[in-house]
C-alpha cells in the first residue's frame, strides 16, 4: 500500500516563551551556554538543534517539549502564508474552489490519497511553486 | 701549511735571524693570493651591503590593511607581498647582532611556505660551502685558507631574511598591537559569517560532537521498549524515518545523540512524545 506522507519541518515557540519570561536572547543564549546567533536561527527556524540543547531550552522554559517545537507540514506554512486573493487565484487556475486547498492543508495525511489525485497533486504543487518530492514524501 | 705555521714563520722572526731577504719571501707569502681574495670580498660586500641597503630601505613600503598586510620590497626584483590574518601562523619579534647595536627590532610573520623557502636558501648556501669545502680540500688547501675566502659567504647566510617581515622597528609593540585588534574584528566579522544556516549542518555536527564527548553515558534511550511494543521491526522503523539502520541501532544502545528533528520524526512515527523516548 502506497502511503503519502507531507513533508515536514520544526517550528518553534520560543520567541513568545521567551519573551513571556522577560529575557532578551542574549541572556537566554548565556543561560544556556551558545551564542546568540544560535537563538536568532533557532527562533527563526532555520536551525535543526540537538536532543540535548532542546532539553536543556525546555528546562529553562518550563514547557513541555512539544510545545516548543512542533513538526509542521510545508504545504500548511505555504498555504497560511498566502493572502486570500493569490489562494484564489491558484484556485482559479486549478478549476476548483479555494476551500480545497485550504482543507489540503487541514487534510490528516492517512486519508490525503483518499481525497486528492497524485496528478492533481503534482499541479498543486506546481503552482506554489514547490516540486511534488518538496512537499510529499512517499 | 695551517695556522700556528704562519705565526712560526712570520716576518719577525726573520729579523730574529737577520736575513732580510727572508723578510721580502715572507711578506709575499703574506700577501698571498687567498689573502688578496679575502680582502678583495670583504670590499665587495660592504660596498655591496651599502648600496642595497640604501635602495632597500628606498624600494620598502608596507602597508596594514582590515583583511591583510601588503609588503612591498625588493632591490633588483620589487615583490609586494599579500599576507591575509588567517594565514600567519605566529608573529615573531626579532632583533639580530647588528640590529641590537642600533636597538632595532625585525617583526617576522611565519606562514608556513615562507618559513620554507628560507629553510631552502640557507640549506642551498651550506650545501655550496660543503662543496667548495671538499673542492679545496682536492687543490690541498687547508681549513683556514678555506675559512678566509669563504669567510663572507658564511656572512651571508645570516643576511638572509623572510620576505614576510617588517624590519628596522624602533618600538615593534605598536604595530603587534595595531594588528592584533584587526584580527580580533576580522574575527568578530568571521563569527556571524559562520552562523549563515548554510553552515548551521556543520555547528549542528559540532554540538553533537560535544555533547556526546561531555556527557558520556548519561543519555538515556527508551527507543527499544517503545519500539517492541508498537510491534516494528528495526528496519521497518529506518525505512519509515529514513535514517541509516545502523544509527536506529546506536540511538537504542544510546550511544547516538540525535538532533530534534531525527527525534520528532521517531516521535511521529511511533506516535509518542519525545520525552518518553529520550531523556537526560
Amino acid at each position: 500500500m502506497i502511503k503519502l506522507k507531507f513533508k515536514k519541518v520544526i517550528k518553534t515557540r520560543i520567541k513568545e516563551f521567551r519573551e513571556e519570561k522577560s529575557l532578551t536572547q542574549k541572556e537566554f543564549a548565556d543561560i544556556i551556554g551558545v551564542s546568540r546567533q544560535t537563538i536568532y536561527f533557532l527562533e527563526k527556524g532555520d536551525y535543526n538543534p540537538s536532543l540535548t540543547l532542546s532539553f536543556k531550552i525546555a528546562e529553562l522554559l518550563d514547557k513541555p517539549l512539544n510545545q516548543i517545537f512542533y513538526l509542521e507540514s510545508l504545504i500548511k506554512i505555504k498555504i497560511e502564508s498566502l493572502s486570500l486573493k493569490e489562494l484564489k487565484n491558484i484556485a482559479s487556475n486549478l478549476n476548483i474552489k479555494y476551500d480545497k486547498l485550504v482543507y489540503l492543508s487541514e487534510i490528516d495525511e492517512n486519508h490525503i490519497l483518499k481525497e486528492f489525485n497524485k496528478d492533481f497533486l503534482r499541479k498543486i504543487s506546481n503552482e506554489l511553486e514547490m516540486t511534488y518530492e518538496d512537499l510529499f514524501d512517499e | 701549511m695551517c695556522f700556528f705555521q704562519i705565526i712560526e714563520n712570520f716576518p719577525f722572526y726573520a729579523i730574529y735571524q737577520n736575513d732580510y731577504r727572508f723578510i721580502i719571501d715572507r711578506l709575499v707569502m703574506f700577501f698571498s693570493w687567498y689573502y688578496i681574495i679575502f680582502l678583495f670580498e670583504i670590499l665587495i660586500v660592504i660596498i655591496y651591503f651599502y648600496f642595497y641597503s640604501k635602495k632597500f630601505v628606498k624600494n620598502y613600503d608596507y602597508k596594514i590593511l582590515n583583511e591583510e598586510i601588503i609588503i612591498k620590497r625588493g632591490v633588483f626584483k620589487i615583490k609586494t607581498i599579500i599576507i591575509p590574518y588567517d594565514k600567519i601562523e605566529s608573529i615573531k619579534i626579532s632583533s639580530g647582532f647588528s640590529e641590537r647595536i642600533k636597538k632595532i627590532y625585525t617583526i617576522n610573520f611565519e606562514i608556513i611556505k615562507g618559513r620554507y623557502n628560507i629553510l631552502i636558501i640557507r640549506l642551498f648556501l651550506i650545501l655550496i660551502i660543503i662543496l667548495m669545502w671538499i673542492y679545496s680540500l682536492l687543490y690541498h688547501l687547508t681549513l683556514f685558507q678555506f675559512n678566509i675566502i669563504f669567510f663572507p659567504l658564511i656572512l651571508l647566510i645570516g643576511f638572509i631574511k623572510s620576505g614576510n617581515s617588517i624590519p628596522g622597528l624602533k618600538n615593534p609593540n605598536i604595530i603587534i598591537e595595531s594588528i592584533k585588534e584587526k584580527m580580533i574584528n576580522l574575527n568578530q566579522n568571521r563569527g556571524n559569517e559562520l552562523y549563515k544556516s548554510n553552515c548551521l549542518v556543520i555547528d549542528n555536527f559540532i554540538s553533537n560532537m560535544v555533547s556526546r564527548i561531555n556527557e558520556g553515558s548519561t543519555f538515556k534511550s527508551s527507543l527499544k521498549e517503545i519500539r517492541e511494543k508498537v510491534g516494528l521491526s528495526i528496519s521497518d522503523l529506518a525505512e519509515r524515518v529514513k535514517i541509516p539502520i545502523k544509527m536506529i541501532q546506536q540511538l537504542e544502545e544510546g550511544k547516538f545523540r540525535p538532533s530534534l528533528f531525527i527525534a520528532y520524526k521517531i516521535a511521529d512515527v511511533l506516535m509518542c512524545n519525545v520525552e518518553d523516548l529520550f531523556s537526560l
